[in-house]
């Protein structure tokens, strides 16, 4: 019985062949595996990347539709220039800075959105809140391009955002079009 | 051996059956997960359907509200009853839109064509306002409009929408020029001293000829606006609000790319300095009086002119030998008007203008044969310093064979309104004393600014 048992055992050769097919098994589910996860987190950080750009599409939108004064300028510095607490004075019909106001009631008072694209390839969000203590907020979000001059117009009277957005995955295009309500 | 690789076997089938369930119950998750998700979405859109939804009923409250202005009644329970029954048939019954006026739910006012001195108006405010700085009375009506989603098997989500709307009633006086008829053409040169007022036009506005002009206010019309000239306008009370608007064309409705620009420009470079129905949509108009039809927007002159303290009357149908009119008061104290029998024609007519009204035929301002009344203020003045403040004049023949001419009203000493269903011409000046009063002339015709030497041949010199 002992002899018997004996001879069923693996011979060094049989081993070595299991553990080299086993290696180039796992090594092949491993890089499966890396590649699959690698490819995951690409789409994961495409569709991040998305959705944070078609929240700041939305965010534009209703900043837009809220506003009780809004104007476009060249950019952020042109802005302050013409900054006031109620009205913001004349702008440029293309540019790359969006403000809006809007009353927000007693408790919040007046709120500004800025929105600004960079040529760094940036647009960068800023709420402002002008008659409270609160502080400003900033929101950066990444990969834009602008395939027009500029990102902001008020192009047949209508304001508008145009911009894209270039994953690891495909190009995305935002466009937003709005008018506030008081102007309807 | 072989009875231990049976169990063995039984201990796999268990496994592949956890594993089987696991994987089952990873799927069922994953479902769940993608349908949770799917109805987020689908509430998403339905809130922004609803939200939209409710921003049209708002829009149609405007449009009722302004109806409703124009004819002089506002009635917020009819409106809320419209709204109420255009959500009904479109099947949103869950939609509640609710308003007040000044504070009262559904409240009713009616417009009066005519404010009291007493009525409180207020400024507006706000730069950028098409009428900044003009007194008015403001009624404000709040809106509340709430709904909840419901396409969704998710709990429905509370969309609620609180707006206002504005109805100001701008006395006809807070305007240098407004016409509701026809189109204004303004020459620089027939404002003192470069400087021009608020003006209003439901159809085109032309500034054009020599000379600068600065405006204080936005220049607003229902038609196109054409500056043909070197014209700078204020947009509002702070600095850097001067927006130069020289050789500008402001379209109504661009129809091609080359007038669409002026889209783009309007209230960006240009600041909102011309406004247009292009850019703003601007409602104005006359509050009816009581005898009008609620459908008409016209200026009804006779029910504006019974408002005047004093109505005069020139009989074209009987002058005397040197070709005068009789002018008699119909209503208001009148001692001050002094018959042309009495004194107008005794005294040296043709030297200075003593009467404050005479009328007669004449020559003036490239107008032949017409019937010219000529209204010297400081006349009138010198006669009832303080007691007439708005006169309604008018001739018993048709409005365009007569020509009220305005002498002597470079400065004025009170508040001054003047009615007339004629053709009106202003000789020199009008209310540009250090002091503005609230002063206005209201016609049905033309208003024309001519020479401050325009009569004096025929009535003698003014003041």
């Amino acid at each position: 019985m002992i002899s018997f048992r004996d001879q069923v055992g693996f011979t060094l050769i049989e081993m070595l062949a299991v553990i080299v097919s086993m290696v180039v098994v796992l090594a092949a589910a491993t890089g499966f595996m890396i590649t699959a996860v690698a490819r995951q987190k690409a789409v994961l950080d495409a569709s991040q990347l998305e959705a944070r750009h078609s929240q700041l599409a939305e965010t534009i939108s209703n900043a837009i539709k809220m506003a009780d004064d809004f104007q476009i300028f060249n950019d952020s510095s042109a802005a302050n220039v013409n900054l006031r607490q109620q009205y913001y004075g004349r702008g440029v019909p293309f540019g790359n800075y969006l403000a809006c106001r809007y009353d927000s009631g007693s408790m919040v008072g007046i709120v500004e959105q800025g929105f600004e694209f960079m040529p760094a390839g940036t647009l960068i969000q800023t709420t402002k809140f002008l008659t409270t203590h609160v502080p400003e907020v900033t929101k950066i979000y990444g990969s834009v391009r602008v395939d027009q001059e500029t990102c902001f117009s008020m192009k047949d009277g209508i304001l508008q955002a145009h911009w894209q957005v270039f994953t690891t995955m495909d190009r995305v295009d935002f466009n937003v079009y709005g008018m506030p309500l008081n102007l309807r | 051996m072989r009875l231990q690789r049976y169990s063995e076997q039984g201990s796999i089938f268990v496994v592949v059956i956890a594993a089987v369930t696991i994987a089952a119950m990873i799927a069922v998750s994953y479902l769940l997960l993608t349908n949770d998700h799917r109805e987020r979405a689908g509430r998403a859109v339905d809130q922004a359907r609803t939200q939209i939804r409710l921003e049209e009923d708002v829009l149609e409250a405007k449009r009722l509200i302004a109806r409703q202005a124009k004819s002089g009644q506002i009635s917020l329970a009819e409106v809320a009853s419209q709204i109420g029954k255009k959500s009904a048939t479109e099947d949103n019954a869950n939609d509640v839109v609710k308003f007040g006026l000044d504070g009262v739910e559904n409240g009713s006012k009616r417009l009066s064509p005519f404010l009291d001195s007493l009525t409180l108006l207020v400024p507006l405010g706000a730069d950028g306002d098409p009428f900044f700085r003009a007194k008015a009375l403001v009624l404000k009506v709040n809106i509340e409009a709430s709904a909840q989603t419901t396409q969704s098997r998710l709990p429905g989500k509370d969309v609620t929408f609180t707006p206002w709307i504005e109805v100001r009633q701008i006395p006809i006086s807070q305007f240098t020029l407004f016409s509701l008829n026809g189109p204004i053409t303004v020459n620089p040169s027939v404002f003192g001293g470069g400087q021009g007022g608020r003006m209003y036009a439901a159809q085109d506005l032309t500034v054009s000829g020599s000379g600068n002009l600065s405006v204080n206010y936005p220049l607003v019309s229902g038609g196109d606006i054409r500056t043909g000239t070197t014209l700078s306008v204020r947009t509002g009370d702070q600095i850097g609000t001067q927006v130069d608007v020289s050789n500008v064309t402001a379209y109504k409705n661009p129809n091609d790319d080359a007038k669409a620009e002026w889209l783009a420009q309007a209230r960006t470079q240009y600041d909102s300095a011309l406004i247009t129905s292009g850019t703003l949509p601007v409602d104005v108009a006359l509050v009816p009086s009581s005898s009008q039809p609620s459908d008409s927007q016209g200026l009804d002159i006779a029910q504006t002119g019974a408002q005047c303290q004093v109505e005069l009357v020139i009989d074209v149908n009987e002058s005397d030998k040197k070709g005068s009119y009789r002018v008699t008061a119909t209503r208001g104290a009148s001692d001050w008007i002094v018959p042309p029998a009495a004194e107008g024609q005794s005294s040296t007519v043709a030297t200075h203008q003593d009467v404050p009204f005479v009328a007669k035929q004449a020559d003036i301002g490239g107008m032949s044969g017409k019937i010219v009344v000529a209204f010297n203020y400081a006349a009138l003045t010198a006669r009832a310093p303080s007691e007439v403040r708005s006169i309604y004049v008018h001739t018993n023949g048709a409005p365009a064979d007569a020509v009220v001419l305005i002498r002597g009203a470079a400065a004025l000493n009170n508040d001054l309104s003047i009615v007339t269903p004629h053709i009106v011409m202003i000789a020199g000046d009008f209310n540009n004393g250090q002091s503005s009063r609230a002063a206005s002339i209201i016609t049905g015709q033309n208003v024309q600014a001519v020479d401050s030497t325009t009569g004096n041949n025929d009535f003698g010199t003014a003041p």
